[in-house]
């Protein structure tokens, strides 16, 4: 990535340190500095701080109740996302925590509806012990959301609550996130996959269409956006009123699930490396792009039982000097930062004995035609299964396309967006012209205009198969893990 | 909009007596009475005032009552597709509520919440107290599905678009009031019987009074402006409406999209689709030749007259792979989508 | 030469201070470059407020602090210290609140009445307040480039050796590169093994320039000579550093005089300066409008990244990156069929009229623009209002303009603050239009005055007046109360004096002698008027500095004319001097004595005579065309002007450039014609002092004037 600003600057760990020693307000700002000046960059990096950041936030907040909690999360959410707003993975982890909280006040909600339907009566007098209850348990399966071979004792029990107990205007899409079916590793037809999780579904959705008969207050809003349905469709405005959830029922609960997310930030690289070996056999020859940790991970594990060859795509002119490194053992800059947080040895591949070849970019069509499967990071996972990748991804995968080799798409859950992308330009960041000229050449400046776009958006249909730290999904099938773990009511932060 | 639809000023639940309801009736007088009503909702409307025409007890009997309406009701019509989608999801919707245990989805939490009851008799005064909820909720829809216009097109783009869908215009029209700088490339399907001014005409008027530059086009001038360059229109996206999005995600429509799809496809343009979530219909068409109506399109024959006048509103088939996405009120859907939403009501 | 420091006297200045707080990093930004390139807009803003790309100077320079994570700052503002204030404190930099949002531990700004860098320099030193490495930047320092390898690279040398003082960040980019100040060529002669710079000189352009380098910068084995370098105006100094500039009471450009001399007297001092060339990232400095134009572009095509109008530096700002350059914030009202082209800047809340189209300009918040209007490569600052049909090409608009229907701005047009420009009004290319008059630097506090609209010039019913050059001749003049030094000490006052009333001779004098380039730059070069850097007339100051000085010291000792005349000569020889600057440097040298005397409390009648009688040799030496035939006598004409250009802001300058006059004439050494020459000059017109001279003068130049031609008569007779 371009800007000579990266070296040497206040970094990630400084803004950590920061964030224990300043109050909450300087952070949030800082931080926002901070992604502004891309001095926090990559996916990771960015939400690790981010969701560090919210976790402070959280921790700090002195609310009445569940709503304004979500409100302040939004806010907080909006500035740091004005600041970068292509770095997606930000908004991700926002509307990620936004969605916890919503289905922890859920839970505590449920709690105290049990209360009515098995006591019948009001069951106010009684939430406090029953939303305890509620939240002992779902503590127990709330590490499904993150965990995904947990032995699933409790979330065999999750769809039964849904179809029964909650009244269904309260679940939103994303509650199907309990299900055991969705986090088991999956197989790459989706068609079985909604075979696997169908019954369980029916409430959410049947919520959903069912829009229609929900019961609006015509009188106080004749629009009828009043009516559950509606809101639960409705992304934009307020979230719907979790007044009545104390702030003190859900706070260690909500905590303890963004702890959560952190450790899969940590773990996501590994989890991604367990489906190496379904991926990559031996001899194979692999073609890969940009400097990678996950990559690097991926192919590393699939090193420690198989011989193979990597294809390592030079990338000028944003990439080739971290590739280098990358390939030389070296430790491209950026990467430190991530290999502290994730203490995880790097070791070149040419260590594990692999011919890694490197190749400029003008090679990629020619050699194309041997290569048998491609792999690549990304930058950003949309909900219509299109990625947004380093720029010159685009051109690899369109050669992939015309050899009909498989493209592969390593991606942490983290990186995938709820957004859908509209307008493509809006997801391209340009990025420093200098990087691809000598400013110091006077005729260039002068004559030439020269431009550096850092992303391509590479539509759905040029992907064959996404691994994400849940597994293996075909880019159709995206949607419905955006569905499993973000709120729709978060997709549009502003008010 | 107002909480006063023509129904209730026609007939209120109260207002018919068994003997004289006619639901073919009704839904005739519903559609005349609101212009901006869909047949879907117009017949899950008569589908209530039906149910409250006819007093029944037990639950059997409630759901032999809307089988038989809704019978007459398909038949009443050439082309029942988007009407059947209401009438199915309505059954489905008692059926749904009417599961031991199953609390009734219109409970709202927060408010004062009715009892877990399989006791239908509690649903059914919900259903005939809110039966003209409905047709807001449903027009709240369309509004929200429009605000997403803004988004969807971006400053200077071009659109093309065909057949006489609201929530095409509704989307359409919010964007021009949003002060987007867009151009419509809108083609005019020719004058039917029964439809002597080729629909959409209003539309395109509409719009070009809040001064969107509109395009005209004949249907055979589709490939051409999708073509782009120098005499093409560059267009960048084709939005259409539905009458029926079915489970393998493609959709039932004007006759005519089906090509569109294909050319936009052809040409790489997105291909979008916007329809409420309650034109969801539950058929699983592999083919024009199974959408279970009768239009001949294709008929061959060695005498007068043209085929066409035949069939006053044809519909064709578009099939999944044609659709980049589905925009209902719920946000955008991947056709694949689709087909999970039905799959979980109806299994 | 001033006299040189005694470099044990820095040693161990701010005692144990220093250690304790290493820690902490500091920098200084001169809010106030103390130039008038940015007139007549300076004359209502400080310069660091003027927006660049819609986003004011000094948050570049604030951003790059940030990002060198600097902890204190000192912002040194002499000129609308108040407005700086207002802003710094609204801003998000502020550290007065209790929970401020600042990066900075702490951020103070530092009022001050300095007219020069020299003196700014100076007083920093005497509020020892830096008491570590610190970072020097202008106010109007653009770059994303990270501070810490230069910051090391020097930390690194002050361990070995106490005498580096000051690392100078300079940026690579070729001879005629856009972001370059033009007209002044810096000349870098650097040993690559230590970085050290040895020789520094500013060359003018002119071909055969030869660079005076001492013989022992020749010693070094290996020696690169950089003209490819931009001087972003960044330096890391050490406190010894400032105090180098206080023991030279002289010194007034950082570069020219400091730098230079610095280097030239490494062996008194033993100080070392170091280079930190950088060939990746960005710096620049906005010095003009020239490069505040390439800087503009540089932003905006993304050299810059980070930094650019979509990274929305302010908090309030929403700008969106579209296709080609094209960055705009929301709520832009565009008509249907107007045309916004490349590299554009749309502020929140502009309206562009049906018809209209917009090419490579930047346009502020709230401009109205009407239909029909074109408007390329040019600057609009925000509420501004264009009428139908006008057309603005390469112009700079400030913020509350109103231009009427169907008006043309040509090239190279500055409109400042609220002018208003009447319906169907053509501006004149390079015309600078202000509606305030300049106010003196020590009544900043004033309220500025409104002058008086003329209706040549903005229409009828418009508002505005023509700004002329020649009025800032005080710009940088330091009254002498301004100065703040006691006033007994005759000579010190006066080399005080000298040295700035030679600054203003030398802007003005390159002002003079650029006039005919800068028209046949016109058409290369945008707003060519701030192409000529005339403030950098780089070797003739040196000489001037040099001459002046010993001419004076002599004139004080009453040496004899012949020898000041042979040292003079030898000097001119030295630095082949054209005979112009010889001119003046006498005749300042002798104005000097002779206010010197006055303010003594002699008769300016009997000083004229008593100071320029025993030098007539002298003076005479420098007008060759003394006597000869032909009737046209440049050189005396030329030096009368400089003579009334001296005095038309000493005190009672008119009667001393009389007396003076008619001496001259007496000694013969002024002829009639030569004085007749001057008096018919325009530039003798220029300004209300220089009139006021020349009124005084007009009896004496008409009674010559007639004895003139009676004398040629006489002549006449003589030859038969």
């Amino acid at each position: 990535m371009p800007g000579a600003m990266n070296s040497a600057t206040p970094d990630l760990p400084y803004f950590l340190k920061a964030l224990k020693s300043r109050d909450v307000e300087p952070c949030i700002e800082l931080l926002a500095d901070l992604l502004k000046r891309r001095q926090i960059r990559t996916p990771r990096l960015c939400a690790l701080a981010t969701t560090h950041l919210l976790r402070r936030v959280l921790a700090d907040f002195r609310g009445a109740n569940a709503d304004e909690l979500l409100l302040r999360i939004r806010s907080v959410g909006r500035r740091l996302i004005a600041a970068t707003p292509r770095e997606m993975v930000v908004g991700n982890m926002v509307r990620r925590v936004l969605a916890l909280i919503r289905e922890v006040a859920e839970g505590a909600i449920l709690g105290s509806d049990r209360s009515v339907s098995d006591e019948g009566l009001d069951g106010d007098s009684e939430r406090d012990g029953d939303s305890e209850a509620e939240k002992q348990e779902s503590r127990n399966h709330s590490p499904v959301r993150h965990r995904p071979n947990l032995s699933s004792g409790i979330s065999t029990f999750s769809p039964l609550k849904h179809g029964a107990t909650e009244p269904a205007s309260m679940v939103p899409p994303k509650a199907e996130g309990e299900l055991p079916g969705t986090y088991t590793p999956l197989p790459i037809r989706p068609s079985l996959q909604t075979a696997l999780t169908q019954v369980s579904t029916i409430a959410p959705t049947a919520q959903q269409m069912f829009g229609l008969f929900t019961q609006p207050e015509i009188d106080d809003d004749p629009s009828g956006v009043d009516s559950p349905a509606l809101q639960s469709v409705k992304s934009s405005g307020r979230p719907e009123n979790f007044t009545e959830v104390p702030l003190k029922d859900i706070k260690a609960e909500v905590l303890e699930s963004v702890r959560e997310i952190l450790d899969e930030l940590e773990s996501v690289d590994q989890e991604i490396a367990l489906y190496a070996l379904d991926h990559i056999h031996a001899d194979e020859i692999i073609l890969t792009y940009t400097a990678s940790l996950t990559v690097q991970n991926f192919l590393l594990t699939a090193a420690r039982k198989r011989k193979f060859t990597v294809i390592h795509v030079e990338g000028y002119p944003n990439e080739s000097a971290s590739t280098v490194t990358t390939i030389f053992g070296g430790r491209p800059q950026e990467f430190n930062e991530e290999l502290e947080l994730a203490d995880e040895p790097f070791k070149p591949l040419t260590a594990a004995g692999i011919t890694v070849i490197m190749i400029p970019d003008a090679a990629v069509f020619a050699l194309m035609s041997r290569v048998n499967k491609v792999i690549l990071a990304t930058h950003t996972v949309l909900a219509n299964g299109g990625l947004v990748a380093a720029a010159g991804a685009g051109n690899i995968v369109k050669a992939a396309k015309v050899h009909q080799t498989p493209v592969v798409v390593l991606s942490g859950v983290y990186k995938l967006s709820p957004i859908y992308p509209f307008d493509n330009d809006e997801l391209i960041e340009w990025g420093d012209a200098g990087v691809v000229e000598r400013y110091s050449d006077q005729e260039i400046v002068q004559k030439l205009k020269v431009f550096n776009p850092l992303y391509d958006y590479i539509t759905p249909d040029l992907i064959d198969l996404y691994i994400t730290n849940l597994g293996g999904h075909a880019p159709s099938y995206l949607y419905k893990i955006v569905m499993d773990h973000y709120d729709i009511k978060d997709v549009n932060l502003e008010d | 909009m107002s909480t006063e639809t023509p129904a209730e000023q026609i007939l209120t639940p109260e207002a018919v007596d068994d003997s004289s309801f006619d639901v073919v009736e009704t839904y005739r007088n519903l559609l005349a009475m609101d212009p901006d009503l869909t047949m879907p909702v117009a017949a899950i409307e008569s589908l209530v005032l039906g149910l409250a025409a006819h007093p029944t007890t037990t639950i059997s009997e409630t759901l032999d009552l809307l089988r038989d309406l809704s019978q007459r009701l398909a038949e009443s019509t050439p082309n029942p597709i988007s009407l059947s989608a209401g009438t199915d999801l309505f059954q489905r919707y008692l059926i749904m509520s009417l599961r031991p245990g199953n609390v009734p989805l219109a409970s709202k939490k927060g408010t004062k919440k009715l009892p877990a009851t399989d006791d239908f008799t509690t649903i059914r005064a919900h259903l005939l107290k809110h039966g003209r909820s409905f047709v807001a909720n449903a027009k709240a829809a369309r509004a929200r599905i429009a605000s997403f216009g803004r988004n969807l097109m971006k400053e200077g783009c071009t659109v093309l678009t065909t057949g006489g869908s609201r929530v095409v215009a509704a989307l359409l029209r919010e964007a021009a009031e949003g002060g987007v700088r867009f151009r419509v490339v809108y083609v005019l399907p020719p004058p039917r019987p029964g439809r002597p001014q080729s629909e959409g005409l209003d539309l395109v008027k509409d719009l070009r009074e809040r001064g969107v530059p509109v395009a005209t086009v004949s249907e055979g001038a589709v490939g051409y402006s999708l073509a782009g360059g120098v005499g093409g229109g560059k267009v960048d996206m084709v939005i259409v409406g539905a009458e029926g999005v079915v489970e393998n995600g493609g959709i039932i429509s004007r006759l005519g999209t089906c090509q569109i799809g294909m050319l936009a496809k052809a040409a790489h343009r997105p291909f979008y689709v916007v329809a409420e979530s309650h034109k969801f219909v539950r058929m699983f068409p592999l083919s024009q030749g199974d959408l279970g109506i009768e239009q001949r399109i294709v008929d061959f024959r060695t005498d007068e007259p043209n085929p066409w006048d035949m069939t006053p509103d044809p519909v064709d088939f578009t099939s999944p792979e044609y659709i980049s996405g589905i925009i209902t009120e719920a946000g955008i859907l991947t056709p694949s989508a689709v087909s999970e939403e039905l799959i979980k009501i109806w299994f | 030469m001033a006299k040189k420091p005694a470099a044990a006297a820095d040693k161990g200045r701010k005692p144990a201070k220093t250690e304790e707080r290493e820690e902490l990093l500091q920098a200084v930004i001169l809010a106030d470059s103390f130039e008038t390139r940015f007139t007549p807009f300076t004359l209502e803003r400080p310069r660091c407020l003027l927006p660049l790309a819609n986003v004011p100077l000094i948050e570049y320079t604030l951003e790059f602090l940030a990002n060198a994570k600097v902890d204190e700052v000192y912002v040194y503002c002499a000129a609308h210290t108040e407005q700086v204030e207002e802003y710094i404190h609204k801003s998000k930099w502020s550290t007065t609140t209790p929970k401020s949002l600042s990066p900075f531990k702490s951020l103070e700004l530092i009022r001050s009445t300095s007219r020069s860098m020299g003196d700014a320099m100076r007083d920093l030193d005497k509020r020892d307040i830096l008491t570590n490495d610190f970072i020097v930047v202008y106010g109007d320092v653009i770059a994303n480039i990270a501070m810490q390898p230069a910051l090391d690279a020097h930390r690194a040398r002050r361990e070995k050796d106490k005498n580096a003082i000051m690392t100078m960040v300079l940026r690579e980019a070729e001879l005629g590169h856009r972001t370059r100040a033009m007209g002044v060529e810096p000349i870098w002669m650097i040993d690559p093994s230590k970085n050290r710079v040895l020789h520094y000189e500013q060359i003018t352009g002119d071909p055969d320039h030869i660079a005076r380098v001492e013989p022992e910068v020749l010693d070094c084995p290996e020696l690169i000579v950089h003209t490819d370098l931009i001087d972003c105006g960044i330096d890391i100094c050490t406190p010894d550093a400032l105090a180098l500039w206080s023991d030279n009471f002289d010194f007034q450009a950082p570069r020219r005089n400091y730098l230079y001399s610095v280097l030239k007297d490494y062996d008194l001092n033993g100080k070392t300066i170091h280079t930190h060339i950088i060939n990746q990232g960005y710096a620049a400095r906005v010095r003009n409008l020239r490069t505040y134009d390439a800087v503009t572009r540089d932003v905006l095509e993304r050299w810059a990244y980070p930094i650019c109008p979509d990274t929305n530096l302010l908090r309030s700002q929403s700008y969106r990156y579209q296709r080609g350059c094209m960055y705009k914030e929301q709520n832009v009202m565009l008509a249907r069929t107007c045309v916004v082209g490349r590299h554009s800047v749309l502020g929140e809340g502009t309206r562009i009229g049906d018809g209209s189209v917009v090419e490579s300009s930047v346009l502020g918040r709230k401009c109205e623009v009407g239909k029909n209007v074109t408007i390329e490569n040019s600057f609009i600052w925000g509420d501004v209002v264009i009428g139908d049909g006008s057309v603005i090409r390469r112009a700079v608009i400030a913020n509350g303009v109103v231009i009427g229907k169907g008006c043309t701005i040509l090239p190279g047009a500055l409109l400042s603050y609220g002018v208003r420009i009447a319906d169907g009004v053509i501006v004149r290319a390079e015309r600078r239009i202000t509606t305030t008059k300049r106010r003196r630097h020590d009544e900043d506090s004033a309220p500025a005055e409104k002058g008086s609209p003329d209706a040549e010039i903005v229409g009828r019913n418009g508002d505005g007046f023509e700004y002329h050059d020649s009025e800032d001749e005080d710009e940088d003049l330091p009254g002498l109360k301004g100065t703040g030094l006691v006033y007994s000490d005759a000579t010190f006052a006066v080399s005080i004096d000298s040295i700035s009333s030679f600054n203003d001779f030398d802007d003005e004098e390159s002002d003079l002698e650029d006039r005919p380039k800068r028209t046949r730059s016109a058409g290369s070069s945008f707003l060519s008027i701030a192409s000529d850097d005339s403030h950098d007339a780089g070797m003739a100051r040196d000489f001037h500095h040099e001459a002046a000085n010993s001419l004076l010291d002599g004139l004080q000792r009453g040496d004899l004319a012949a020898n000041m005349a042979l040292e003079l000569s030898a000097l001119r020889l030295s630095t082949n001097a054209s005979e112009h600057q010889v001119r003046r440097a006498v005749v300042s040298a002798f104005m000097k004595r002779i206010v010197q005397l006055v303010e003594g409390g002699g008769s300016i009648a009997q000083t004229a005579k008593e100071v320029l009688t025993p030098c007539e040799s002298l003076i005479s030496r420098t007008m060759f065309d003394r006597g000869d035939e032909s009737s046209e006598k440049p050189d005396q004409h030329d030096f009368l002007l400089l003579l009334q250009q001296d005095l038309s802001h000493r005190k009672d300058g008119d009667l001393i450039f009389l007396h003076v006059l008619k001496n001259l004439v007496a000694l013969d050494v002024v002829e009639a014609e030569g004085a007749l020459q001057w008096f018919e000059d325009e530039k003798s017109r220029e300004g209300d002092d220089m009139l006021r001279i020349r009124e005084k003068a007009t009896e004496l130049v008409e009674y010559l004037n007639e004895e003139e031609s009676s004398g040629e008569e006489e002549s006449e007779e003589d030859e038969d």
